[in-house]
């Protein structure tokens, strides 16, 4: 299992979005892209639920907000996912 | 997991803020037309018709218009809830709203009579503003924006409810000639309630979204908006019965605390890219600051007559021309290819061998034209201050509104052409 870290805090729109979407087209069964933004990229979420796409949102504060991102047919990810944010 | 907040399906068509974008410079041309053959007039009263003809045209026509367009789009961005128009009803409300500007104006230039502006103003604002209050008292939420864009609504309603009643006075001569009191109110509610509250709510979200800043200050974020509302309403109550200096440098100071304050939010972006639409923000909250100033100079000069100029007429051009126009267009820049990319991000999904064809967002409005656009207006603005000391030069003021603003329509126009082609190249790919 690996997380495959994705910063876009920086970046202004729509290139958040852009990037998070390129990283799930070679987003591989056995990964998780954990993506760092400084908001909450609500979105985001249609766009992972049409793609069969499962996801975690936790939030440290306003401005720091993490997503992982992986595969919902992905049971490997999702059991590992969930033991690494019990 | 959970999905709320903005969600794709409540975002309008496109089509929908695209055809109050490209409508709203027609009106900016058409003032620029009327400025061009009569624009002198405008310094020698504000109840010239040439005079009350442009300033409606601006208001109604190209800042209304565009923030109609603009609320369609940042309702369920903000509020979460569409205002429940599509697009035959958008263009309904947009044939009657232009319809009735134009007639407006003709009445104003005494060319019509005041019913037919009455009548199509009336249907068109009143069914709009109705929809909007509801939408927002019912469906929305957005813990700092649902209630300071009801109150920048509310505002509206009274300015048109205003507006309505002079028109109908007007027809009739019925209470005669209107004290100064009210068409002030109707300015002061209509600048500063509806468009500055606006402008400063959504300036509340859109400078962290887009220029990656921090977020405002808690306490400006929660006070600024309804202390402009309380301070509004009790300038109108205080104008009734005295004068209302303090309120007006109250107001003054609360213009000029948010503008520094915005200044300083955009000063502290992580990422100090070339932007055209910061300079827009930037020159517009500088416009603030020097109304702001020229507000309070006006309370002590106002009794004793000392200027050999209208500082009113100043502070007026300037509010209108530097801080709504450069806002305005700034965000145009900002939000047009922002919302191409959206609808071709949403249109991608379903043809992913498309997704290599998502355009760069400079590729849908170049930087240059952007540059280009803010200096034509820059100028604009330096020769619309210089007009109201030399008169003459109200010409040119009009023959560079007509560039500025038909070098927007085009921008926008090419962006949106640029959408249909690419869009088809995605579904082809």
């Amino acid at each position: 299992m690996a997380f495959v870290a994705l910063d876009v805090s920086d970046l202004s729109p729509p290139l958040p979005m852009q990037v998070i979407i390129k990283a799930l087209v070679t987003l591989e069964s056995g990964q998780v892209l954990k993506v760092f933004h400084r908001r909450e990229p609500v979105p985001l979420y249609a766009i992972l639920n049409e793609q069969g796409m499962a996801w975690s949102h936790h939030a440290i504060g306003e401005s720091q907000h993490y997503v992982y991102i992986w595969r919902a047919d992905d049971a490997q990810a999702d059991n590992f996912i969930k033991q690494a944010l019990k | 997991m959970r999905l709320s907040g903005l969600q794709f399906d409540n975002i309008p068509a496109l089509n929908i803020p695209f055809r109050f974008y490209l409508t709203a410079p027609i009106f900016a041309i058409l003032t620029g037309v009327l400025l061009i053959f009569w624009g002198e007039q405008i310094w020698l009263s504000r109840w010239m018709p040439i005079t009350l003809a442009t300033t409606h045209l601006i208001a109604l026509g190209v800042v209304a218009m565009i923030m109609f367009g603009s609320l369609f789009q940042l309702l369920p961005v903000l509020c979460g809830t569409p205002i429940p128009i599509n697009s035959k009803g958008a263009i309904v409300f947009i044939s009657l709203l232009s319809f009735g500007i134009l007639c407006l104006s003709a009445a104003f230039l005494q060319q019509l009579s005041f019913l037919p502006a009455l009548f199509l103003l009336s249907i068109s604002l009143l069914s709009f503003g109705v929809i909007l209050i509801y939408t927002l008292w019912f469906n929305a939420s957005g813990f700092y924006t649902r209630t300071p864009v009801l109150l920048a609504v509310i505002m509206l309603a009274l300015t048109i409810i205003l507006g309505f009643s002079f028109l109908l006075n007007y027809q009739t001569g019925y209470f005669g000639a209107l004290p100064k009191y009210w068409t002030n109110i109707h300015a002061a509610f209509g600048t500063l309630g509806w468009v500055t509250l606006l402008i400063i709510t959504i300036s509340f979200q859109v400078i962290p979204m887009f220029h990656v800043t921090p977020e405002f200050p808690v306490t400006i974020k929660n006070h600024y908006p309804f202390g402009l509302f309380i301070l509004l309403i009790s300038l109108a109550i205080e104008l009734l019965f005295s004068n209302s200096h303090v309120t007006f440098a109250l107001i003054a100071t609360l213009l000029a605390t948010y503008a520094i304050a915005a200044l300083k939010q955009l000063s502290l972006r992580k990422r100090k890219l070339p932007d055209t639409t910061i300079k827009f923000w930037q020159l517009s909250l500088s416009s603030l600051l020097v109304c702001s100033f020229l507000l309070v100079v006006n309370l002590f000069t106002l009794s004793s007559k000392q200027l050999p100029f209208s500082l009113d007429s100043i502070i007026g051009v300037i509010f209108v021309v530097g801080v709504v126009l450069s806002v305005i267009q700034g965000m145009l820049l900002k939000i047009v290819p922002f919302l191409i990319t959206l609808h071709l991000q949403q249109h991608a999904m379903k043809y992913p061998m498309g997704m290599g064809l998502m355009p760069d967002h400079y590729a849908i409005i170049s930087r240059q034209h952007g540059k280009q656009l803010y200096w034509i207006h820059l100028g604009t603005l330096v020769i619309v201050v210089m007009s109201a000391f030399i008169p003459s030069l109200t010409k040119l003021v009009g023959i560079l509104f007509i560039i500025n603003w038909g070098f927007l329509w085009l921008m926008i126009s090419r962006a949106y052409n640029a959408f249909s082609r690419i869009k088809l190249d995605i579904s082809n790919a």
